[in-house]
């Protein structure tokens, strides 16, 4: 039947991994919430892009934290927020990150497309992640259409993961192109993958939880329809342990939630 | 009743397939609960012959499930010759178009001898505005979509021909119902933003709206699930699952035990 999977998502509490506060209105995540709440999700990790700006200044960083931390007091226990950054904008920007989970109580790093993540101006910010223990969630595609000038590929991914072993990285998207994402951080134990984004290719679950284990993969929804994005996960050929592993516990260990 | 009107049968040659052939669709439709799906080769997006390309036709010939979409590239020199054979052939429901991979506009001469037939023949005709994500194609073969305002045009062209467009973004998906031409018609295949078929349907109605799975390079479900979740009614879920299909495609359903569909 449509809109029952054959699976009981009330018996566990799904927790979105990847989720952006809506642009132009940030005030529309409140039906974002809602309609979580519908699909059994239970928590959303939101950062903002502001207005999705590739190389932000640090001002319009800081406005949209602004937009997560409103949404953490207005839905406490549901909303967890990341801080985003523009590694470019070097000390203030550390600063800024530091002020998200010091001060608003972020539980993140979301890095997306100002730089690659190999560029030395990243360092310095997963090195704070790893002080503060928190996860870094770094965008990845590698698109046979181009990527954009500073978008990072699963396999920069790979080589930031081995310069900071020590560091918690969740590559978004599988990298885009799944087979080779997946492949390309196979061999970082540091580095889980997030499911989202609009592919729902069958077999890309069955293909990441082949090459890393269940244990290195989130669900996320990257704002796409919660009911397919989770159905994505559910639909999957793998064991209901490791849908449950994806769809809650490996981000609940990996943010302590 | 749930019917897909967009699935493949056949191998894509760019990477693995969990599920395919007549006995993978059929897997994927009876786990997910669909009863019908309108199919077409993938071998047609690829092979310089029609005749050649949809040979599978034959091979439907007892499915009570699977209903076939001849799948034809108007652009070779063979598709007169395609077009009379498949006059004999009644169990046809319509026909499929992929002017992205063969290069060709929708509102050229080459796509005339298709919709021309369509029209006297009264088969709808299914256009998938591409057929996987184009970030995704291997780099010596990039593909790029079909022009959604090509195809709005080409509908308005023949106004007796039902054009469902498939694979569609939520943007293009826009474009399609805003366009109002009642024969134009959106087919949900991909997963949008949260909310979209809720504000689809209730900015456009659910006429002109249907299902579409894309199976087997995509699972039946995600989309499923984003319809079967999705805030409308059941009258209208119904409409976007199995109704608008039956009604577009003239599907005539027989019981299990009395034959193929025709």
């Amino acid at each position: 039947m449509p809109g029952d999977c054959g699976y009981d998502v009330r018996a566990m509490r799904i927790t979105d991994a990847h989720i952006h506060i809506p642009r132009e209105d940030p005030s529309g995540v409140g039906n974002l919430v809602k309609a979580a709440e519908r699909n059994g999700i239970g928590a959303l990790c939101f950062s903002s892009l502001g207005s999705w700006e590739y190389e932000p200044p640090l001002e319009a960083c800081v406005r949209a934290n602004g937009e997560v931390k409103w949404a953490m007091d207005r839905y406490p226990g549901t909303v967890v927020g990341l801080c985003y950054v523009n590694p470019a904008s070097g000390e203030a920007g550390l600063r800024e990150f530091e002020r998200c989970i010091d001060d608003y109580g972020m539980r993140g790093l979301k890095l997306w497309v100002a730089v690659r993540c190999t560029d030395p101006s990243v360092d310095p910010f997963i090195k704070a992640a790893v002080g503060y223990g928190v996860p870094v969630l770094q965008h990845a595609w590698l698109k046979s259409t181009g990527n954009l000038p500073h978008e990072s590929t699963p396999t920069d991914v790979a080589e930031m993961a081995a310069m900071h072993p020590d560091a918690t990285i969740i590559m978004a998207h599988i990298g885009g192109n799944w087979e080779v994402g997946a492949k390309a951080v196979k061999d970082c134990r540091n580095v889980l993958v997030d499911t989202c984004g609009t592919i729902c290719d069958a077999g890309m679950i069955e293909y990441a939880v082949k090459a890393l284990g269940a244990e290195r993969v989130v669900y996320g929804s990257d704002n796409y329809d919660f009911a397919g994005q989770v159905a994505k996960v559910l639909s999957a050929e793998i064991a209901d342990e490791e849908k449950e592993q994806i769809l809650s516990g490996n981000i609940e260990r990996v943010m302590g939630l | 009743m749930i019917v897909d009107v967009n699935a493949f049968l056949g191998l894509w040659p760019f990477r693995h397939l969990w599920h395919s052939g007549i006995d993978g669709l059929e897997r994927l439709m009876g786990r997910s609960g669909v009863s019908h799906a309108l199919v077409s080769p993938f071998e047609s997006l690829f092979y310089r012959d029609n005749v050649a390309a949809n040979g599978f036709i034959r091979e439907l010939g007892g499915s009570k499930s699977l209903c076939p979409i001849a799948a034809i590239n108007p652009s070779l020199p063979d598709v007169g010759d395609f077009l009379s054979e498949m006059d004999g052939l009644r169990a046809i429901k319509g026909l499929k178009l992929h002017p992205d991979y063969h290069c060709y506009d929708l509102n050229g001469d080459s796509a005339k001898a298709a919709f021309d037939f369509a029209e006297e023949r009264g088969l709808p005709v299914i256009i998938p505005l591409r057929i996987q994500d184009e970030r995704l194609h291997p780099k010596f073969a990039l593909v790029p979509p079909t022009p959604v305002k090509a195809l709005i045009e080409v509908a308005k062209l023949y106004p007796k021909v039902n054009v469902i467009a498939c694979n569609a973004r939520s943007d293009e998906l826009g474009d399609v119902l805003g366009d109002g031409s009642p024969n134009l018609h959106a087919v949900v295949s991909w997963v949008q933003e949260e909310g979209f078929v809720a504000s689809a349907v209730r900015d456009h109605g659910c006429g002109r709206l249907m299902w579409g799975s894309n199976m087997p390079l995509q699972y039946p479900e995600p989309t499923l699930e984003q319809i079967g979740k999705a805030d409308v009614g059941p009258r209208e879920k119904e409409g976007i699952l199995a109704g608008n299909a039956v009604e577009v495609f003239n599907i005539i359903f027989r019981e299990p035990d009395a034959g193929p569909l025709r």
